[in-house]
């Protein structure tokens, strides 16, 4: 097997890089909130950057583990702990077969990310493993991870082997953040709104709102007016687009965005700020600054380039097999006891002992 | 002919033609989706056509946007008036029984015109997909009869089963999915519009035209069994322009 939820936790869902080739047909991308975090998930771990991981929403779960595995966990601070003692973020954490995983309220953010060395054993459906719970395609069953789920592993931890494990060498700051700057292209229909509103979104200060979820988050601030929206035709929609409904506030789409809209786009936070906002608490002030595309390219270059660099730099330690028992160990034993005429079976070695003794019926 | 490009945050770009609800613009908008999607541009991950727009998704670590924009725009430029010698007409079945079509009664009220008429003005159509949206398989289709159409309901529906064929404005459509709206529900189709786990995972293309094929309960049922058990296979016609 391989892990089994114990407690999912208020929406927590298994996403990748999201579906991508197929919103020509109206389905949405789906994949991770934050394609940062997920990315140093999954670096930690050694995966390919988009492989499929845990993703956990505001609230922590529990999960138990019948196989050893190595895990990493970044995003959001989901205070992590494992048998009841707390585990670092942002490293790579050998997991015991028994082990159970705990995690609280997120801190400081909105999802924290859980990658698997090896990833999870789910189906690839139309190019990815992201769950889409709107039309139940995807991750486990199109569905949130409920209890009683079980995910198996695609690779198996080989214990007698030594295994590296990796440390992200950046400080992640852990302090509350109450003013955010993010960075926008402009929109293509800035010509929808006069001078005067771009200055007045350019100029206004928004938090996210209560309605805010995998498909945008509605800010609440500065008020906009549009001309002309009512018979606007609608058209493709990209991740981090600000729309301005008739109402006036600003709704940024996310990952789970509807393929198309029809109300005008103000600006498109810039890739690069995208994990930011979408960690955003709702105490937070957010500003918006103009940016051409030409530097926002510049700054999504550069930060993958950061997290490589980052990656070459980061610390290792190396876990060395060790003569424990481990709970497969125990498991296995008792089955080969069983097939025996073995009544009594003592093993010990340096560090442990174990007794079986079978109970006639 | 006229069209621009521009960008739509940093890893998208928009093409816009000219801004109007019609056949002839729409049709570039598909054609230059083709066009972009054969020519193996390096960086492009996928295009979201729409009625007058053409979304390009693409890698800004792959290229940036002032490259793909050169690049695409002899593409775009080349694109002519369409002359295509067929067109696909996919035949989708409807049941506008009562039960399903809740509104039915009161347009016939409404325009003053029996049931049967407004079954038959609204089936007599092959309907252009404008473009796929909102929700899987979701079409947006142009040119409703005038004489039949409505606006929408002033208090949206909580809960709309998914296959209902509903009207609203000039527009007419299917719901893939159970969903609120607001649109007048004229029928209901058997037929699922999306399937994840089955290529094509939608019956139809932006471009091509639907046409509604009037069923009665029993076919309707017949038809649900047959979806059911992956039997049911849905009319293509390919016709002459």
């Amino acid at each position: 097997m391989g892990l089994q939820v114990v407690r999912p936790g208020a929406f927590t869902t298994i996403q990748d890089f999201g579906r991508i080739k197929y919103q020509h047909s109206g389905f949405s991308e789906a994949g991770a909130m934050d394609h940062y975090a997920l990315e140093i998930a999954n670096r930690l771990v050694n995966n390919p950057i988009d492989e499929a991981g845990i993703e956990m929403m505001l609230t922590g779960g529990s999960y138990f583990f019948d196989e050893p595995a190595i895990i990493a966990m970044t995003g959001g601070d989901c205070q992590p702990h494992l048998n009841g003692k707390k585990i670092p973020m942002y490293q790579g954490v050998m997991v015991q077969a028994g082990d159970q995983l705990t995690t609280k309220a997120i801190k400081n953010g909105r999802f924290s990310y859980l990658a698997l060395a090896g990833g999870f054993d789910l189906p690839i459906v139309m190019g990815s493993r992201s769950t889409s719970t709107r039309y139940l395609v995807g991750g486990f069953e199109g569905k949130p991870l409920q209890a009683g789920d079980e995910l198996a592993f695609r690779q198996k931890i080989d214990l007698d082997q030594p295994h590296v494990l990796r440390k992200w060498a950046k400080i992640i700051r852990t302090d509350q953040i109450n003013e955010l700057t993010l960075r926008v292209v402009m929109g293509p229909h800035i010509d929808m709104f006069s001078a005067d509103q771009v200055k007045r979104f350019f100029g206004g200060s928004y938090q996210i709102s209560r309605q805010a979820d995998r498909m945008g988050y509605r800010l609440k601030g500065t008020r906009l007016e549009t001309e002309m929206q009512a018979n606007m035709l609608s058209e493709g929609t990209v991740f981090g687009a600000i729309q301005v409904p008739p109402e006036g506030q600003p709704i940024v789409l996310l990952a789970d965005r509807q393929t198309t809209g029809g109300y005008p786009i103000i600006g498109v936070v810039c890739t690069a700020d995208l994990g930011k906002l979408v960690q955003c608490p709702d105490r937070c002030i957010i500003k918006f600054k103009m940016i051409t595309v030409k530097q926002a390219q510049t700054l999504i270059r550069k930060q993958k380039e950061n997290i490589r660099v980052t990656i070459e730099e980061m610390g290792t330690t190396t876990v060395e097999p060790t003569d424990d028992l481990s709970f497969t160990d125990v498991k296995e034993l008792i089955e080969a006891i069983d097939l025996t005429q073995l009544t009594l079976f003592d093993y010990r070695n340096h560090k442990s002992k174990i007794t079986l003794k079978k109970h006639s019926r | 002919m006229q069209s621009r490009i521009v960008p739509l945050g940093d890893q998208g770009l928009q093409i816009q033609f000219e801004e109007k609800l019609d056949p002839e613009i729409n049709s570039r908008v598909h054609q230059a989706a083709d066009l972009i999607m054969s020519s193996g541009t390096q960086g492009i991950k996928e295009v979201i056509p729409a009625f007058r727009t053409l979304t390009v998704l693409y890698d800004p670590i792959d290229i940036d946007f002032q490259t793909l924009s050169y690049r695409l725009k002899p593409l775009i430029d080349d694109i002519g008036r369409v002359d295509r010698q067929t067109k696909k007409v996919v035949e989708i079945p409807v049941c506008y029984d009562k039960t399903f079509g809740l509104d039915l009664a009161s347009i016939s009220m409404a325009k003053k015109l029996p049931i049967d008429e407004i079954i038959r003005r609204h089936s007599q159509h092959d309907y252009l997909i404008y473009m796929l949206g909102f929700l899987p398989g979701f079409a947006y289709l142009g040119g409703l009869d005038h004489t039949i159409a409505m606006p929408r309901l002033d208090e949206p529906r909580i809960k709309i089963p998914a296959g209902s064929v509903g009207i609203a404005g000039q527009q007419t459509g299917i719901y893939p999915l159970d969903s609120p709206g607001g649109w007048r529900l004229i029928g209901a189709t058997p037929v699922k519009l999306f399937n994840p786990t089955q290529s094509p995972h939608v019956p139809y293309q932006a471009g091509d035209y639907i046409r509604f094929k009037p069923i009665d309960r029993s076919t309707y049922e017949n038809i649900a069994n047959q979806v059911e058990t992956g039997t049911y296979h849905l009319r293509i016609n390919e016709v002459k322009e």
